[in-house]
């Protein structure tokens, strides 16, 4: 909580640096939130050249729109919607097909139960891997969630989405996930 | 504790692991420098904000004091009756009126998308 407090302070007081004059204040955002702005991005897009591009254009749109934040969320909250935004509206202009990810046998793998042992070393390839074959609503949702505070709140700020969408969309994500790591490690063995 | 407990569990540790890094080294940089033109370019728009209002106000008064005198004169130019004349110019200070201010509106509403 206090690690929190503090980032917003640190927030308030660099979006403070801006708004007087300073340009290069804005550095400190690029350097805190690139990482999970690339992470929104991608989630929806799946190309890593158009997420960064996308990226780039929802820290422009930042820069040019903050007199207009009126801190009554996060900042992260506010730029993390613009990111989503911008990775939507670039998704329907690129109408790009990304197929939904239609899980075999669905019933029979949740029924079982699955014990995740994967090694270390294969975590983050399969973690990743499993969230780029979910459908782009789902793999957001997953990444708010888990990255960001697990609060559903934040995710419906952020995307818009009802509470009762975003809880539906959770759920179903969830499973997905265990079927496509499921999928990932019976064809990694 | 539960089965469905442990597989959140578990889910909630391997998703330590979706935070991706930017692939781009020099996002940065570019970013940034983009970032400073966009500041600079801003800051002389903001010098040009204030001649531009001033030109504004200047060009619709004399255009309405034109419009005004015209209003008085019975003066034929060229075969062209007055009246034809007022119509002329207070019809096209009337359009010129309305084109600046539907793009100082699209400029306004441009820059509020996000509030």
């Amino acid at each position: 909580m206090l690690a929190t407090r503090t980032s917003q302070d640190m927030d308030d007081i660099y979006v403070g640096k801006v708004l007087k004059g300073d340009p290069t204040a804005f550095g400190y955002f690029l350097t805190q939130y690139k990482n999970m702005a690339y992470t929104i991005a991608i989630s929806i897009l799946k190309d890593e050249f158009v997420a960064e591009e996308v990226v780039q254009d929802a820290f422009m749109k930042a820069f040019r729109n903050l007199d207009n934040f009126q801190r009554q969320s996060k900042f992260s909250t506010w730029f993390y919607r613009i990111v989503t935004n911008e990775s939507l509206m670039r998704l329907k202009i690129l109408k790009k097909d990304i197929l939904d990810f239609n899980p075999v046998y669905e019933e029979d793998i949740w029924d079982e139960g699955i014990d995740i042992d994967i090694m270390a070393e294969d975590r983050h390839y399969l973690v990743n891997e499993a969230l780029n074959q979910l459908p782009p609503k789902e793999s957001l949702v997953l990444r708010l969630f888990y990255l960001e505070e697990e609060r559903i709140k934040a995710i419906c700020e952020i995307t818009g989405w009802s509470e009762a969408n975003v809880k539906v969309l959770l759920h179903r994500a969830r499973k997905n996930m265990f079927i496509a790591l499921h999928q990932l490690m019976k064809l990694k063995t | 504790m539960s089965n469905e407990t442990l597989k959140r569990d578990s889910l909630r540790d391997l998703m330590k692991e979706s935070l991706l890094e930017m692939p781009f080294s020099d996002f940065e940089s570019r970013t940034m420098r983009f970032i400073l033109i966009e500041a600079g370019s801003r800051a002389s728009a903001a010098k040009d904000k204030k001649l531009s209002s001033i030109f504004f106000v200047l060009g619709n008064v004399s255009g309405l004091l034109i419009a005004l005198l015209l209003l008085n004169t019975n003066v034929a130019v060229e075969g062209l009756s007055p009246y034809l004349i007022r119509l002329f110019c207070q019809g096209s200070i009337a359009l010129l009126t309305i084109l600046l201010c539907n793009s100082l509106l699209n400029k306004m509403n441009k820059h509020k998308i996000y509030d």
